[in-house]
């Protein structure tokens, strides 16, 4: 799977709003991080081309497909949640999915993919979620 | 304005021991030709703004994929986090130690890093 910590700035004081009305913090967070989760593996899907008549290669067939419905759950250590999003590298077609994101010397990368899980436009999408989500917290009990 | 591609493939070729380091895209060698013993790779990932002032960009952020390959697996392991604290000294954000990439030849192995540079217009 893709491992990658994005630190967006504003979250820690809706957070602390969202503690203030009574809210729970693991809840709020919980949901904000599985949305994001559905966000990313629907673009990873749709840029894989799996389904027919996209018009693209067919990267995600057969254990590829698998890899993306394979991704960890939430998982909360403490106070820091991980959640899994892109491909899971264990699952068979998992590892297919290096060559799709980071080329080797003689293939090309499938940008789409790539791009699906780490591009600047996702991460913005991800944060516009989280905020979605956590503002639904902050009207709750108004 | 800066050429940022020339600014990541100057700083690598500053290094003597990496001098004869071909250094190439990603994914343009030929499928007959042979890799060379050790080579770097890069992709521009993309580019995208991140500041504006009156309706005009003010900085942009450069995001490479920079790869080594090399039939020394002891140079796959080192070669990248050397060149972590040079390309930090010109201005790029490195993250991490990397991750393994793959070969289209068995006599190779490589391992990539993430690499962006903030350029300010």
């Amino acid at each position: 799977m893709a491992r990658m910590s994005i630190v967006y700035e504003g979250f820690g004081d809706m957070l602390e709003r969202i503690d203030r009305m009574g809210h729970d913090l693991k809840v709020a967070a919980s949901e904000a991080l599985e949305e994001t989760q559905q966000l990313v593996q629907a673009k990873t899907t749709a840029a894989s081309g799996i389904y027919a008549g996209a018009g693209r290669k067919g990267y995600a067939t057969g254990d590829m497909v698998g890899a993306i419905g394979a991704v960890d759950p939430l998982e909360w250590a403490g106070d820091v949640a991980t959640i899994g999003v892109g491909f899971k590298l264990p699952a068979g077609g998992g590892w297919h999915s290096i060559f799709i994101m980071y080329g080797t010397p003689k293939i090309a990368k499938d940008t789409a993919v790539y791009n699906a899980i780490r591009g600047s436009a996702t991460k913005a999408q991800i944060a516009q979620k989280q905020e979605e989500v956590l503002k639904r917290y902050l009207s709750i009990g108004d | 304005m800066i050429n940022v591609k020339d600014l990541l493939i100057d700083t690598l070729k500053e290094k003597e021991e990496w001098a004869d380091f071909p250094i190439i895209q990603q994914g343009s060698m030929a499928d007959d030709e042979e890799y060379p013993p050790h080579f770097f790779t890069f992709f521009n990932n993309e580019s995208y703004d991140i500041a504006f002032y009156d309706n005009d960009e003010t900085r942009t952020v450069w995001d490479f994929d920079l790869n080594f390959y090399s039939i020394d697996p002891a140079l796959v392991n080192s070669v990248l986090r050397e060149a972590k604290p040079l390309l930090k000294a010109k201005g790029f954000i490195v993250g991490g130690a990397g991750y393994d990439v793959i070969s289209d030849e068995e006599t190779h192995t490589g391992r990539g890093i993430n690499v962006t540079y903030v350029e300010i217009l």
